[in-house]
């Protein structure tokens, strides 16, 4: 069972940041120009996620709530995002799959909701700080 | 020489997943790339003769009137069904999987970090495959 409070305490005792971009830089070789290219495709895509899942879980739409999270689930670990929160996602996944515990949805909703708006707003300004720095390599 | 590299289209909605798996295989030289977001678009685009297509199981997930993975699958086996397709998931289950190869898939592997070494193993087996059935042939036509 995922105890959402126990997530909060334990990411916010650890992690200074929600994201940890070790993966990326390891498959795009540091190439910060194909960092930004990831972040980029993550706050482009996931902001409408987010709103498909919320608006789904309003309406009982328990099969568009699913797709939403599906889609949502591979970039927890793109993003180096703790394991915690993807487990969260999967439950939400199987909850709404099963149509099981439904009444335990929109608090882990809610929560993933906060957590991917959060990880936005500090992907946000690391792909400002590598596009600063980039900037600045490129006038040196 | 891209005459010489194998031609791969990646099938996916999740934009953030597929340029992930797009940069881990351009990383590699013996590769080129075509990515497509829907199944419609990839079935549009077959006749650019992929060597191998890597498809995402759960395509139609938010846009509702979209082909799923396993409709695209379908279709791509009717027009062509030489071309060797690998299903993405990112469930672990064994009902997908065995969907999958019912419908002719060549294999399926779950979205996780190590998805592209998985990737990389099964391309180089489909293409062990093929040049086992042209030494076969080659023999049968001689026998």
């Amino acid at each position: 069972m995922v105890d959402n409070t126990t997530i909060e305490k334990n990411t916010d005792r650890v992690m200074s940041k929600h994201f940890n971009l070790d993966y990326l830089t390891k498959i795009t070789k540091s190439d910060p120009s194909l960092i930004m290219e990831m972040i980029s495709a993550y706050l482009e895509q996931t902001p409408p996620l987010i709103v498909t899942m919320k608006q789904s879980m309003v309406n009982e739409d328990w099969s568009l709530l699913q797709a939403a999270v599906h889609k949502l689930i591979p970039s927890f670990s793109i993003m180096g995002m703790p394991l915690d929160y993807q487990n969260m996602a999967r439950k939400v996944h199987e909850y709404a799959s099963t149509k099981e515990n439904t009444d335990r949805i929109p608090d882990m909703v809610l929560l993933l909701e906060n957590i991917c708006t959060q990880t936005c707003k500090e992907l946000k300004e690391e792909y400002n700080t590598i596009k600063h720095k980039i900037n600045e390599q490129g006038q040196n | 020489m891209s005459k010489d590299r194998i031609k791969i289209f990646l099938v996916d909605d999740d934009a953030v997943f597929l340029k992930s798996l797009e940069i881990e295989f351009l990383e590699h030289a013996d590769f080129t790339i075509e990515t497509y977001a829907t199944g419609e678009l990839c079935i549009k685009s077959l006749s650019r003769n992929p060597d191998v297509i890597i498809l995402d199981y759960q395509l139609n997930g938010i846009v509702p009137d979209a082909m799923d993975g396993l409709e695209t699958l379908d279709k791509i086996k009717v027009i062509n069904p030489e071309i060797p397709v690998v299903m993405l998931s990112s469930q672990d289950k064994i009902e997908v999987a065995v969907d999958c190869m019912h419908h002719k898939a060549f294999d399926y592997v779950v979205k996780s970090e190590t998805a592209f070494m998985r990737l990389q193993k099964i391309i180089s087996t489909i293409f062990r495959y093929k040049k086992i059935e042209k030494e076969l042939k080659w023999y049968m036509e001689r026998m």
